[in-house]
């Protein structure tokens, strides 16, 4: 009992680090960092869109990972797989709120059919689907395994995702990061950016953790409970 | 004597063909939903200006084909479920593979089957416009289109056999999945029938997704009938 609490313990301090870290990254970002010499301080969304939209590409490889484990016969994985399209969903809508208020001063629409914008609200539909195929079916190994392989196929769709602004002409700007001649950003910006994706991806880990910590919780009280009425059924 | 693969398939095809053909309204069904939607598409559009008939054409008859399709892929195994052949199927020593291509085959025909006729019908409707709609690569874009999506139809239809509210989740699934074929099919068809260069690049992808999904589905099809 007391090594689980200093482990949850431990737990707590590393999402309340990560939160913290998360937090002075960004308001670094808001209130110091330098300014964009063309969109001006409307850029400094960019240290929150950005990693948002890596964290949700993130969540759909460790769902990925995940549901190849539900196939091997792990059914814990499951729990952690529904954890992660739960966080996976999260940093999506924060992807395309973000990019939806960027959008508004640069391009003059808060939403337009852009190749990026479409895929990535597809990619929160698939979160959506997962997560209601999950409540949809009965707990057991068929629940395991069917999640898994939806796991495996939302996973198919993240290169069309990531690809779009290379295979349209889109309004959304090109990959400006990871491209062939090496990042097209001020090193200013850069190592900020990086560092607020690397602590997001921090952030969103402890939140899949602590989700799956909260979901085996849950299910076994549901079995406890479940053992509670079947004993009172056989008293009476 | 265990049968061979290829007999096994054959007989689960010859078999769920015949349990089709006794049943005709689920053949004919998804086809008369085509041709609805295609004559309200129309009635919406009415007067199509130039320039713009491809790209009507081309969304008119993919969007048409994935919703009718969609009726034909969620009932793909009604007639397995039916006195529990799903069941006994389950119990007996098959060939996954064999079980997945016998589906396949049969979803791929039925795909076909209103494929073609959107396909006819549209060029009909667009009968006015400059369009090339006999041209081998818009129909070999349209076949690589139904090849991807009659595996995701399959792979979905098992996923979801056993899932409460089946029929509102297969298409929340099924659509946004189906979306790199249906843009790798849409832009490949369009540069075909409006000769701007650059289709032979989408059907390549198209050709790509169609090949992930394919073998997803044969790797993954026993997995899911042990599991529902």
């Amino acid at each position: 009992m007391g090594q689980k609490s200093q482990v949850s313990s431990r737990g707590l301090m590393a999402g309340i680090s990560s939160m913290l870290i998360c937090l002075g990254l960004w308001a670094y970002g808001l209130f110091f960092a330098i300014t964009e010499a063309h969109q001006g301080d409307v850029y400094r969304i960019i240290y929150l869109h950005v990693p948002s939209a890596f964290t949700c590409f993130f969540c759909a490889l460790v769902l990925f990972i995940f549901s190849i484990k539900g196939l091997r016969g792990k059914s814990s994985s499951l729990l952690y797989g529904k954890a992660t399209a739960e966080v996976g969903l999260l940093f999506t809508i924060i992807t395309l709120a973000t990019g939806s208020i960027w959008g508004k001063p640069t391009w003059g629409v808060w939403w337009t059919w852009d190749a990026r914008l479409t895929t990535t609200f597809i990619l929160s539909l698939l979160y959506c689907g997962y997560l209601l195929l999950w409540s949809a079916m009965q707990p057991g190994s068929g629940r395991v395994k069917v999640c898994s392989i939806l796991g495996i196929l939302i996973f198919a769709d993240v290169p069309i995702i990531y690809k779009s602004v290379t295979w349209w002409r889109t309004l959304h700007q090109p990959p400006s990061i990871l491209r062939e001649n090496g990042p097209t950003m001020a090193p200013e910006i850069l190592y900020l950016l990086l560092s607020c994706s690397f602590a997001v991806i921090c952030l969103s880990v402890w939140m899949v953790w602590i989700r799956s910590q909260n979901l085996k919780l849950e299910e076994n009280l549901n079995k406890a409970s479940y053992q509670q009425l079947e004993e009172q059924e056989a008293n009476s | 004597m265990k049968p061979s693969f290829f007999s096994q398939y054959w007989c689960m095809v010859s078999q769920g063909w015949k349990a089709d053909l006794a049943d005709k309204e689920r053949l004919i069904t998804p086809l008369l939903f085509a041709i609805t939607v295609l004559l309200l598409f129309n009635f919406c559009f009415e007067e199509v200006s130039k320039g713009i008939e491809g790209q009507v054409f081309t969304a008119e008859l993919y969007l048409t084909t994935l919703f009718a399709l969609q009726m034909s892929y969620v009932r793909i195994f009604v007639p397995d479920q039916q006195d529990k052949v799903f069941s006994l199927l389950q119990s007996y020593p098959l060939n996954y593979s064999a079980w997945f291509l016998s589906k396949y085959t049969l979803a791929l025909l039925y795909s076909l089957l209103v494929f073609v006729p959107v396909m006819l019908l549209c060029g009909l409707f667009f009968s006015g416009a400059d369009l090339n709609i006999w041209s081998a690569e818009l129909w070999l874009g349209g076949l690589l289109s139904i090849i991807g999506l009659s595996t995701l139809g399959i792979l979905l239809s098992t996923l979801t056999l056993k899932a409460s509210g089946r029929e509102m989740l297969f298409p929340l699934l099924y659509f946004p999945l189906a979306v790199p074929v249906l843009l790798a099919s849409v832009q490949a068809s369009l540069s075909f029938l409006t000769s701007v260069p650059g289709g032979w690049h989408w059907m390549g992808i198209l050709a790509g997704f169609d090949i992930i999904y394919f073998t997803l589905g044969v790797l993954l099809f026993g997995e899911l009938v042990t599991a529902v």
